[in-house]
């Protein structure tokens, strides 16, 4: 055995990748995730997206890393100076036999426990089901009126009014004014739900505020709040001005608008769509009339051409021109009439409504008369009687005349309810035969 | 979410509401332009929803919207007042 051998075998020489191996299963195994509060030193937001900064209070600091994927979940951003609560866990970085703290989670000091608070509430509620889709109602596509619970003196209250009574001239909006920050105002925003409730007169509830800090919105988490909102029998729009964060009472109303401005254009139609629609239906309205008239008048045409009843012909051309001449004035009226409705709309032109009325009634009753002459001239009805129509084969045209034959030509019978093809065996000049 | 059916009528007024007018001139439309009607009643269909049309115009160009506040009144009984300046100013509003 060589001096040497036995020197080493006394020292035990380990070597600082070791030492590092060690310690860091020293640490991580022995030291769980934890929460540590601290302020925030050398920050860097590396080009990988990591972020490497210190963490520190009045006499130590530890250094500490966000990997990017968690860095992206982050809702603020930090910096120097900046006081947070970090959940994280230590770690060794062996290279280098540095320890850090290995952040999962960082939020501002002080809002770290009303997050977990947060998440813990909306883990109970949706636990309630007070978050399900199954129990998101549909409000009217009318209300007549809305209610809104809103502070009195925000600007949310005023877009909602403008926007409101742009869209729907004659909407009717009922506050229910509440502090909607600070202490108490869970409470008051809850009492005035429940009081809209107790009225009951509205469609629609738009509850919220306008935009600012989690903090400022942080009545609509409560528990309070978010219990009224689930629990109010009118259908509710919540209206938390707040892209990022969605507070609970976002997930218990039936529907979330973005803002209060976006709330008021979903709940409250747009009057120049429905006018639009109207005039649309007007439109048809006066074609499907007008259009009525012109069949109607086509069939006596098409009696008065093909059947030749001779004496009624003359009464059957002078009422199609009635009939063309009321369609006239009938699309001539209403065209009056809508603008008049346009112009002044609640404001009755009480010399022409007694005129037209005039002119319906008289059309009626000459169209009542003729429609009695129709039902008495009608083909059908002749038939029955006993005759027949003659008809070329093909149905083109009405034989009125034997003169108009030759022998062999093939012929169509009409009965009433039938028909029969026949064939000329010869024709036979001279007047009408007793039949 | 699609708004629902409110065919409920205007509780200040005997007229229907938008929706039911709405309904009805589609109804009267619809059966004119298929056109199984007598003449008689294709008249009278019609003088109802020129009516119609006068009518949901009227109420879309109709401009009376108010602004009241609910307050917890006597025994906190629901009340409403008039809105407090500033809310129901028209001219503002309607800008």
């Amino acid at each position: 055995m060589s001096p040497m051998e036995a020197f080493s075998f006394e020292r035990r020489i380990t070597t600082p990748s070791e030492i590092n191996r060690r310690v860091k299963q020293l640490i991580e195994g022995e030291i769980d995730e934890l929460w540590v509060r601290g302020e925030i030193s050398n920050f860097t937001r590396a080009a990988s997206g990591h972020l490497y900064f210190s963490l520190k209070d009045s006499t130590a600091q530890i250094r500490g890393v966000m990997w990017k994927g968690n860095a992206q979940r982050l809702r603020f951003q930090p910096a120097d100076g900046v006081e947070v609560e970090i959940r994280g866990k230590l770690s060794v970085y062996e290279p280098r036999g540095e320890y850090q703290l290995n952040a999962a989670e960082m939020s501002p000091a002080g809002l770290g426990a009303l997050y977990m608070a947060l998440e813990a509430l909306k883990r109970k509620l949706a636990a309630e089901g007070l978050f399900d889709q199954g129990r998101k109602r549909q409000f009217p596509a009318f209300p007549i009126v809305v209610g809104l619970v809103t502070s009195p003196g925000g600007a949310a209250v005023r877009d909602l009014i403008r926007v409101a009574r742009r869209r729907w001239p004659s909407v009717r909006l009922v506050l229910a004014p509440t502090r909607v920050q600070g202490e108490g105002s869970a409470v008051e925003i809850a009492a005035a739900i429940e009081l809209m409730n107790r009225w009951g007169q509205a469609d629609v509830l738009i509850i919220g505020r306008g935009g600012g800090s989690m903090e400022d919105l942080w009545a609509f988490n409560e528990e309070i709040v978010v219990r009224a909102i689930a629990g109010s029998r009118i259908p509710t729009v919540s209206a938390v001005g707040h892209e990022v964060d969605v507070t609970l009472s976002d997930l218990a109303a039936d529907v979330r608008a973005a803002t209060p401005s976006n709330a008021a254009e979903l709940v409250v139609p747009d009057a120049r769509e429905w006018s639009e629609r109207i005039e649309r239906l007007n439109r048809q309205l006066n074609r499907a009339v007008v259009d009525g008239l012109t069949i109607r008048r086509r069939r006596i045409e098409s009696i008065t051409a093909t059947h030749g009843f001779k004496r009624p012909r003359d009464f059957l051309t002078q009422e199609a021109q009635r009939v063309d001449d009321l369609a006239r004035r009938l699309a001539l009226g209403t065209e009056r009439r809508l603008i008049d409705a346009r112009r002044r709309a609640s404001d009755l032109d009480r010399r022409r409504q007694p005129a037209l009325r005039n002119l319906l009634t008289r059309s009626r009753a000459r169209l009542d008369r003729l429609s009695a002459q129709l039902g008495s001239l009608d083909s059908t009805a002749v038939l029955s009687r006993g005759y027949a129509l003659v008809l070329r084969a093909d149905g083109s045209s009405v034989v009125t005349t034997a003169g108009d034959l030759r022998p062999e030509d093939r012929l169509m019978l009409q009965f009433a309810l039938d028909r029969a093809a026949v064939r000329v065996e010869s024709t036979i000049p001279g007047g009408p035969g007793d039949i | 979410m699609p708004p629902k059916s409110n065919a409920k009528s205007d509780p200040e007024s005997a007229a229907p509401s938008f929706e039911a007018a709405l309904t009805r001139l589609e109804e009267i439309v619809n059966r004119l332009e298929r056109g199984d009607i007598t003449l008689d009643e294709s008249l009278a269909v019609f003088r109802e929803g020129s009516d119609l049309v006068k009518q949901c115009l009227a109420r879309l160009t109709r401009a009376e919207a108010t602004v009241l506040e609910l307050i917890a009144g006597e025994g906190g009984l629901p009340a409403t007042t008039p809105a407090r300046p500033g809310l129901e100013g028209d001219d503002d509003a309607l800008v």
